[in-house]
């Protein structure tokens, strides 16, 4: 489609690079205008330059064009015709239909002259090849370059590697930045439930400073995902597998570890929940008092009665049933808490 | 004339254009267009690419009587892809030109 004159071409050039993801460069559009400049300069009206400069769509499909094979004259239709008003260039949205694209497109990057062009601008294509992919740092890299057992150990195994360093020798603290951070990869967050990995998370805070250097240990990294235990739980001990075991020489600061998470957890978590839960009931009463106050006595005909003791009583149900799903929680927790640290003293 | 084919091509006719001497956007799409039939526009993107690949380069020169105008030159690097390119392109026509007169003669 031709433009009717200068200002329609530029904005149906600005409109069409922008819906296939090219940058909308300066460059483009002071290029353009020197042309249509110096077209009237030899007395051509802009809507003659518009029909000899052509399909608007097609300049700037130019702008992304790779080459001129029949692979990219699919992809640049394919682009062309997708929805117009999804952004290709945003990396998180996954089109199906460009993601099976994407492989056949590779080699032909590859192999066209243009190669560094094509990196430069942000053209849509790119996002879904491999070396955008490589290239990219954070989220898709972090898993490949962190060691495997980060995401996937049972806390077992993190528990009693990380007390057998101390009785080594390990200086204390060695590591202490290193620990923590494996813990909060977003597979490890996510592939838990929430309680497990808190307790997780505290006790390899709490164990860290002693210097465990885990992901060091051949041992450990080698655990495949599957065979590990979930992570926090503290399934597969028994009080008989204590029998003759001596306790770690180290057991002062443990139990000093311990007795900091059995405050945090059994204390200081639901002082503060406890405080939440506070206001938001004094609000309530206070809501609930002016409601009685002030209310007309209408309001507590016999269905209105009826109908607010039934609200209550389901409120109440629930509450109960969050109230008992919460203390189990937190009986877990401190379980787990316990055991682990009982591990870690005899070396489990 | 078959567009695929035109585009290719006119890399080569842009480099060879720049190579003789220095041109302005619309100077060039004149030549250009004075010659073959191209879908004007597209020689702008086109000088783009040959620009990010360092093929070619640009200037500004202030005019007395218009804004400034922008000048395209050719590089070095640009040079030696103008000899490979029109050695491919001769060594190509002649190829197609011996097979075409090979099948007449049948």
């Amino acid at each position: 489609m031709t433009a009717k004159n200068k200002e329609d071409f530029l904005f149906q050039l600005h409109t069409e690079l922008h819906r296939i993801g090219v940058e909308n460069n300066e460059d483009i559009f002071a290029d353009f205008e020197e042309h249509f400049r110096a077209s009237s300069e030899q007395g051509y009206t802009e809507e003659q330059t518009c029909e000899k400069l052509g399909d608007v769509k097609e300049i700037a499909r130019s702008y992304i064009d790779i080459d001129s094979s029949r692979i990219n004259s699919i992809v640049a239709n394919a682009i062309e015709d997708s929805r117009p008003h999804v952004s290709l260039t945003k990396p998180g949205r996954n089109e199906p239909a460009d993601s099976v694209k994407a492989p056949a497109e590779a080699p032909v990057i590859e192999e066209a002259p243009h190669t560094e062009i094509i990196a430069d601008q942000p053209a849509p294509i790119r996002e879904y090849t491999p070396e955008h992919i490589a290239a990219e740092p954070a989220p898709s890299s972090a898993p490949v370059s962190a060691p495997r057992v980060n995401i996937s150990k049972s806390s077992e195994h993190v528990q009693s590697d990380q007390s057998v360093q101390p009785v080594q020798g390990t200086p204390v603290g060695a590591a202490a930045s290193a620990a923590p951070v494996r813990e909060f990869t977003p597979q490890h967050t996510s592939s838990e439930p929430a309680p497990e990995a808190q307790t997780n998370t505290e006790q390899n805070t709490a164990a860290a400073p002693q210097g465990a250097e885990a992901p060091k240990d051949p041992h450990v990294a080698e655990i495949p995902p599957q065979c590990g235990e979930p992570a926090g739980s503290g399934k597969g001990f028994r009080w008989t597998d204590l029998k003759g075991k001596s306790p770690n020489p180290d057991i002062g600061r443990l139990i000093m570890w311990i007795c900091l998470d059995l405050f945090v957890f059994t204390w200081a978590i639901p002082a503060l929940g406890g405080l939440v839960v506070g206001y938001f009931g004094l609000v309530a009463g206070l809501g609930g008092a002016a409601v009685t106050t002030f209310a007309v006595p209408s309001m507590f005909h016999l269905l209105s009665r009826i109908f607010l003791g039934t609200g209550f009583a389901c409120l109440t149900v629930m509450l109960g049933a969050l109230g008992v799903k919460i203390a189990i929680g937190y009986i877990k927790i401190i379980r787990n808490i316990v055991i682990a640290h009982i591990k870690a003293i005899y070396d489990l | 004339m078959n567009s695929q084919l035109k585009r290719g091509t006119l890399e080569l006719c842009v480099l060879s254009i720049l190579s003789s001497s220095d041109c302005y956007g619309y100077e060039l799409v004149n030549k250009i267009s004075a010659c073959m039939h191209v879908t004007e526009g597209t020689i702008y993107p086109l000088m783009k690419r040959l620009k990010d690949s360092a093929t070619i380069d640009s200037y500004i020169v202030e005019s007395q009587e218009g804004p400034p105008r922008k000048y395209y030159t050719i590089t070095d690097k640009g040079r030696t892809e103008v000899e490979r390119l029109s050695k491919e392109w001769f060594d190509f026509v002649e190829s197609v030109n011996n097979l075409l007169k090979g099948d007449n003669e049948q």
